[in-house]
């Protein structure tokens, strides 16, 4: 048993040495007052950890903040002061097996992102395996495109947006995305995808005359919350797709709410659901 | 072989492994052998420059220790400190920076560029900077570990990889050889018997994997409830197949144990299996430190790799086989009929014929023809 013993010893210590990627820990804080500007494009890739976005102090443009491991990944920003646009990245290890490092998408990897209020701001993320905290009450977003992957993503309207939002489009990867009060972003278009995970759209917040939704679902599960005065109308197309139409009434395949055409507001959504369920539960 | 023949061999193998792992961390240790420079200012400013978040600075704009732009002072370039705090009173039309401090900004400071605190922070005191304020808490510079490995690097971490998995499956064979003993036997008793078979629907099997797991996902997404249960459907499922493969490749590295080991146990006398699994397991990982360790020697390293590759291949779809034959080794398969073994003693095929002698039975014979009748 002896030398089976030092055969194993022998294996620890090829093994358990220092490990290629211990941990290199940096911090990075950057701000631009806003000047002259008077528009923000912002462009994020970021994959690993956590990200926060909301409003920045007052005089600045952006303030970002970032904790990242040197050894497995490097964040930069860059600004351009013509087109007005940041840049906020991460450029992550790929190893040679093709994989990126576990360690490289634990928690302690964050970045908190602040932005101007007062200026219109184009918001572009694409997110990977990270938890997402988009806190976008007072600011003004003319147009925000959210691309997620393995993702957890909270995105809020906590407040009316000033001017109504050109476009909202948001692609859920896998994972699940929840959007509080989308009502308040005013947004003339919103397209929200899931592709397997759970979609949870609160559809209140200050919004008047007709919202504009459309919804694809695939391998996971909607739920729509709905203010008691709206109405709202489903025209889905389903493939072994279940619609909780509990109360609702069916005319040439839509699905509408009673009192649909009494409410003040209406939610018209659009889209289909593939193996997946929506259903609509009704919020005071 | 002789039991005192395996322990030298094994012993051999022992101090092989480990000058080994001493060369390869002789190796790694070279590698991280930190680059000194004769005038630390200027790696200093040469790691700015590659920093992603730095900035390009020039040597003569640096001064080493606290440096301050006084109010009323103006400077049309760049401003820099070096391990000491900047203080900005007056006007600065480029970019400031301290390495190793703050950048403090007073009032009536005003700097038009960007202004950077590398281990510090930009501290605003009444002054104002036009551009972005910047800091980081150190450099960020050199490949990103795993990006660009060298050999030895590389080498070093198939070998570590290797050894994980022996290590993970070493646990897997202790616990599988303590609380389902019976299961691995009777799935290494398939083996032996069925290998063909084993191997064949182990094929199968693993083709059979992708589809199987779209139609049970198929399968409960057409029942509503099912739908929630996809997730755990999927992990309970990816368990199983992992389960099965552990658990056929178990069996088969205690076969390789067995057969490395044959002859040490004594007739009559219980078979270890722990010794064994380990010893047959030990195989597959000599067969992938030797793949990893020759990664960088052309032909011949591949050919390694490939071997082990190859072999590991085989034994658990050979391995996942026998576990659907047996149903993870809760059911026998179907006996074949074993060939006697070969006569021990040199008169051995002769029949021994008892003293009071042995009836001849009846000839059968043949009823008459109609024609002799």
């Amino acid at each position: 048993m002896k030398p089976l013993l030092l055969a194993l010893l022998s294996l620890f210590a090829i093994g358990g040495g220092p490990a290629d990627g211990a941990r290199a820990w940096r911090n990075l804080a950057a701000s631009r007052p806003r000047g002259n500007a008077d528009s923000l494009r912002v462009i994020v890739r970021y994959d690993a950890g956590r990200i926060s976005v909301g409003a920045a102090a007052a005089p600045l443009l952006y303030d970002a903040r970032a904790r990242f491991d040197a050894n497995e990944q490097r964040l930069s920003r860059s600004y351009d002061a013509t087109t007005h646009t940041l840049h906020v990245g991460i450029d992550s290890a790929v190893h040679t097996s093709g994989h990126s490092r576990a360690g490289a998408r634990e928690p302690e990897g964050r970045l908190d992102l602040g932005l101007a209020t007062g200026i219109p701001l184009d918001i572009d993320l694409d997110l990977g395996a990270t938890r997402a905290v988009l806190d976008l009450g007072a600011l003004w977003v003319d147009a925000m495109h959210v691309s997620t992957g393995a993702t957890e993503t909270d995105l809020t309207f906590g407040t009316l947006n000033p001017q109504p939002m050109r476009d909202l489009f948001v692609d859920a990867g896998v994972g699940s995305i929840t959007i509080h009060q989308l009502g308040n972003a005013r947004a003339q278009h919103t397209s929200i995808e899931s592709t397997v995970g759970t979609v949870d759209l609160d559809l209140g917040g200050a919004w008047t005359g007709e919202m504009p939704l459309t919804l694809r679902v695939a391998l996971g599960s909607a739920t729509l919350r709905v203010p008691r005065d709206a109405g709202i109308a489903l025209r889905l197309s389903r493939r072994i797709a279940n619609i909780d139409s509990d109360g609702f009434t069916v005319r040439d395949g839509v699905y509408y709410s009673s009192g649909y055409e009494l409410a003040k507001r209406h939610i018209v959504v659009d889209g289909s659901a593939t193996l997946a369920s929506v259903d609509v539960t009704w919020k005071e | 072989m002789r039991a005192s023949d395996k322990v030298r061999r094994l012993r051999r193998l022992a101090i092989g492994l480990l000058l080994g792992a001493v060369t390869v961390h002789g190796a790694r240790a070279q590698n991280a052998a930190p680059q000194t420079g004769s005038d630390p200012v200027a790696a200093s400013l040469d790691s700015l420059r590659r920093d992603a978040n730095g900035m390009t600075l020039e040597r003569a704009a640096v001064q080493s220790g606290s440096r301050t732009v006084r109010a009323g002072e103006h400077l049309a370039g760049d401003v820099a400190s070096y391990h000491g705090p900047l203080e900005i009173s007056g006007t600065v039309d480029g970019s400031v920076a301290a390495i190793g401090g703050d950048v403090v900004l007073l009032p009536g400071g005003h700097v038009r560029g960007d202004a950077l605190s590398v281990g510090g922070q930009v501290k605003l005191a009444g002054g104002t900077v036009d551009g972005e304020m910047r800091s980081i808490s150190a450099f960020s510079v050199g490949p990103l570990a795993g990006a660009q490995l060298t050999p030895a690097q590389a080498t070093r971490r198939s070998l570590s990889l290797a050894v994980a998995c022996y290590l993970i499956l070493v646990a897997m064979a202790l616990a599988v050889s303590f609380f389902a003993r019976g299961h691995l036997e009777t799935i290494g008793s398939t083996i032996r018997t069925n290998f063909s078979r084993a191997f064949l629907f182990g094929l199968l099997g693993e083709i059979a994997i992708i589809p199987l797991f779209l139609l049970s996902v198929v399968a409960l997404a057409i029942t509503i409830v099912g739908v929630l249960l996809i997730p755990f459907a999927a992990v309970a499922f990816a368990l199983g197949v992992m389960g099965a493969l552990a658990l056929g490749f178990l069996a088969m590295s205690l076969l390789a144990g067995d057969a490395i080991m044959r002859g040490d146990t004594a007739a009559g006398e219980a078979r270890p299996v722990v010794s064994h699994l380990i010893t047959g397991l030990s195989l597959f990982l000599v067969l992938w430190l030797l793949g990893s360790a020759s990664a960088y020697t052309g032909f011949v390293g591949s050919v390694l790799r490939l071997l082990a590759v190859l072999s590991t291949w085989i034994a658990a779809t050979v391995g996942l086989g026998a576990v659907i034959i047996t149903r993870a080794g809760t059911r026998a398969a179907a006996r074949v009929p074993r060939v006697p073994p070969p006569p021990a003693e040199e008169y051995a095929w002769q029949t021994p014929t008892p003293v009071s002698g042995v009836a001849a039975a009846r000839r059968p014979t043949p009823a008459p023809r109609a024609s002799q009748q």
